[in-house]
């Protein structure tokens, strides 16, 4: 142990507290730690109405701490005794788990659109005394429930597909977390509790193109090995890790999903898997994807396709990644 | 102000008892048929106002606004600032949200927000030439309430 830390036991107190209050409040932030994302894909669908946290029937506290004196309804905030978070989206709308968990209820035999006191859900028990519940979504036998009781489900994995089941006026997702106290199931609100990993909320998984080495058509010769990476910007709310399973983020062909490639190297996982990303990288951080090129076809001119894949979850939206391919031209040996 | 109601118009005039028995006589016989202002050719479903909540009763009624069928008009109408007219139906939620999904457009005004919820929703439209106006859905009893209003937040 250096010297330093031991004179700072010997301080008094009245000079510590200073140091360390400037410590807490002047520090850099600690690397995101995954908590909660939106739960679904769809980055353009928002927040119609959130949580009212107060309890009295004409009294509405939204997340943002506003409080209005009336039962009307505020869109992009709240309304009266609202217990969770609804998202309008397209029935049908695929529905990922907020967070890792296993799945502790499901219900899926009401109609996709039946009208009445229930409908159908799912709900996930997380491993820090919360539960996530999804709720109106289509019935069992129309696709809307993806997993069963006791499976478990990774962060971003769909567990269903939205409907309108239930008291729901149009189809939406009635998202809602709530804390296991032992004896009931408590609502929280995810808005002013700022469970997300990030804030905003983001989808699970997202990613734009920043750049490669060569961004230009690539040259190899024939039965030759050239290196290669392209750099991603994490836009979504997980973070990506190489080693993680399920969710490790790794490049793989596209168009059609995992397909051989005639390009694939010695260093590739497989003959559609070219790499993992290099080293964890949190939401808004850049990632690099190295792997080779080898010039495996006779000569001509070619493309390769790739897109990330969250490997056990799903892959990310290509048009995300700017259509991202690879222009490469195989030349023969002798040239 | 809210207009009088036509049955309050009959008990100060009572002459208009008997010309409004010869209008409904002719009306059974099918000699009239009284324009609706909701009557959209268009429209999915039939949106002619049931008797009683003609849209022309509700002043600051837009043009052409298509009244779900059933729906009854509150009389009176609350006093609440900015609140255009109210009814209820014994339709449930979702159905009259479909309706005001598809009639809407149809009647050819443009929808700026679609906001369903659990027990309730909200939806934004501009009528042609027309302000910014909020149509609030919510619960009232076993059926639903609709509200047309300026827009608040």
């Amino acid at each position: 142990m250096s010297g330093a830390p031991v004179r700072v036991l010997f301080r008094p107190l009245a000079t510590m507290v200073p140091a360390v209050a400037f410590a807490l409040v002047f520090a850099a932030p600690a690397r995101a730690v995954d908590d909660y994302t939106l739960p679904f894909y769809d980055a353009g669908v928002s927040l119609l109405y959130g949580v009212d946290r107060d309890p009295r029937v004409g009294v509405q506290l939204d997340y943002t701490g506003k409080t209005w004196w009336d039962s009307a309804n505020h869109p992009g905030r709240v309304y009266d005794n609202h217990t969770g978070i609804d998202y309008p989206m397209p029935l049908h709308s695929a529905v990922a788990a907020a967070k890792d968990g296993v799945v502790a209820a499901t219900e899926g035999g009401y109609g996709t659109q039946q009208f009445g006191q229930f409908g159908n859900f799912v709900r996930v028990r997380h491993s820090d005394g919360r539960q996530t519940l999804y709720y109106h979504l289509a019935s069992r036998a129309d696709g809307g429930i993806a997993v069963g009781y006791n499976d478990d489900v990774a962060a971003g994995a769909k567990v269903g597909e939205s409907g309108c089941s239930g008291l729901c006026y149009g189809a939406h997702l009635h998202f809602e977390v709530l804390v296991d106290t032992g004896t009931n199931l408590v609502t929280s609100d995810p808005m002013y509790r700022r469970l997300w990993t990030t804030w905003p909320g983001r989808i699970p998984f997202r990613a734009t193109y920043v750049r490669e080495n060569d961004a230009n058509t690539v040259y190899v010769r024939r039965g030759y090995t050239i290196s290669h990476w392209v750099e991603f910007k994490n836009t979504g709310g997980r973070t990506w890790r190489p080693g993680a399973w399920p969710g490790r983020i790794v490049l793989g062909t596209w168009d059609p999903a995992s397909h051989d490639s005639m390009f694939a190297a010695a260093d590739w996982t497989s003959s559609w898997l070219a790499a993992r990303i290099d080293e964890v990288t949190p939401p808004d951080d850049v990632g690099r994807f190295s792997f080779g090129i080898r010039g495996a076809p006779g000569p001509g001119s070619y493309r390769e396709t790739f897109n990330l894949l969250a490997q056990g979850v799903r892959w990310f939206d290509h048009d995300d990644l700017g259509g991202f391919y690879v222009p490469i031209t195989v030349l023969n040996q002798l040239e | 102000m809210r207009v009088l109601s036509i049955r309050s118009r009959m008990v100060l005039q009572p002459w208009v008892l008997a010309i409004g028995s010869a209008v409904m006589l002719a009306a059974c016989l099918g000699s009239v048929e009284s324009p609706s202002p909701s009557s959209g050719a268009s429209m999915p479903g039939s949106s002619r106002p049931t008797a009683g909540t003609s849209a022309r009763e509700t002043p600051g009624l837009p043009a052409g606004f298509p009244l779900m069928p059933g729906m009854v008009a509150d009389d009176p109408l609350p006093n609440e600032p900015g609140l255009i007219g109210r009814w209820t139906t014994e339709s449930n939620g979702a159905e009259v949200y479909a309706f005001l999904k598809d009639a809407l457009p149809a009647a050819g005004y443009r929808v700026d927000l679609l906001g369903p919820g659990d027990t309730v929703a909200v939806v934004r439209f501009t009528p042609p030439g027309g302000q910014q106006l909020q149509i609030d859905l919510g619960q009232a009893g076993a059926g639903t309430f609709m509200e047309l209003r300026l827009p608040r937040d």
